[in-house]
């Protein structure tokens, strides 16, 4: 797994170094754009379902909170389970999702980074410099109501992540 | 957005003209392909603040012309943000425009 890991983050496009200044698209000389958190969020939430084998999104306690506030009548948030830091040309993603059981996970989170990657610089027109999967949960196929106990066997994938990710 | 009963004398002149650019570049704003709304903001502290009323999302005020909205994802919000910069570009003097993408909405 580790190494996987390793080949995974390297296909992540690194920080580009000071020159590619005047190539963003958010910065003019008219006036700058500014795409808030929840945005990049949602754009991030979005992508990330669209990957067949992507059960729900979101840790134990975002999911239970979030059935119950679709319980309620409520909406469900797209940006469930997503975490995000937008700097003016980076963002950084971090998500928490449930997998169907019978994907091959790496091979899953690979998807779903490189979907969200792809969806966050086009939509957006940030750099993604990360993006973190943590797998919370198998979804097991007899499994229809969404309970929140563990399980799986809970397979995790983190990054260990330098301080600051944005510039 | 013409004001015919606008009355001639100086301060309310001022005052109506604030009021009517605030509402031109609203309504260019909203106008725009892929622009779902305007927003106020955080707080709702992006508006134009006239007498007995206030412009949500479009703040005229300073050096910098700051325009707030909320987004549809049918088309990259860089798109967005310049089609709303030259839509307003005309009314604003030459002021910098700052967009701000407040949310986005599905489309259904």
């Amino acid at each position: 797994m580790p190494d996987t890991m390793v080949n995974q983050t390297s296909a992540v496009p690194r920080a580009r170094t000071q020159d590619g200044g005047s190539a963003n698209p958010l910065v003019t000389d008219k006036g700058t754009t500014s795409i808030d958190d929840v945005v990049v969020a949602k754009i991030a939430g979005l992508a990330a379902r669209e990957v067949s084998g992507v059960h729900a999104m979101g840790g134990g306690a975002a999911r239970a909170l979030g059935s119950m506030r679709g319980m309620v009548g409520g909406e469900r948030s797209v940006a469930q389970g997503v975490s995000v830091e937008v700097g003016e040309r980076q963002a950084a993603v971090d998500m928490d999702l449930v997998a169907e059981y019978g994907t091959a996970i790496p091979d899953l989170a690979a998807a779903v980074r490189r979907n969200v990657i792809a969806a966050v610089e086009r939509m957006c027109g940030l750099e993604v410099t990360e993006v973190n999967i943590r797998v919370d949960d198998v979804h097991l196929p007899g499994q229809d109501r969404d309970k929140d106990r563990e399980m799986g066997d809970g397979r995790r994938e983190v990054i260990e992540q330098p301080e600051p990710r944005v510039q | 957005m013409t004001r015919p009963d606008a009355p001639a004398c100086g301060r309310a002149d001022t005052e109506t003209d604030a009021e009517a650019e605030a509402e031109a570049l609203a309504e260019l704003v909203r106008a725009c392909p892929g622009v779902a709304g305007l927003s106020g903001g955080p707080f709702g502290t992006v508006a134009t603040y006239l007498r007995g009323e206030r412009v949500r999302g479009v703040s005229t005020g300073g050096d910098v012309v700051e325009v707030a909205i909320v987004a549809t994802l049918e088309r990259p919000l860089p798109e967005t943000a310049e089609d709303v910069r030259q839509a307003v570009w005309k009314l604003t003097g030459g002021r910098p425009v700052n967009v701000r993408i407040d949310d986005v909405v599905e489309e259904s």
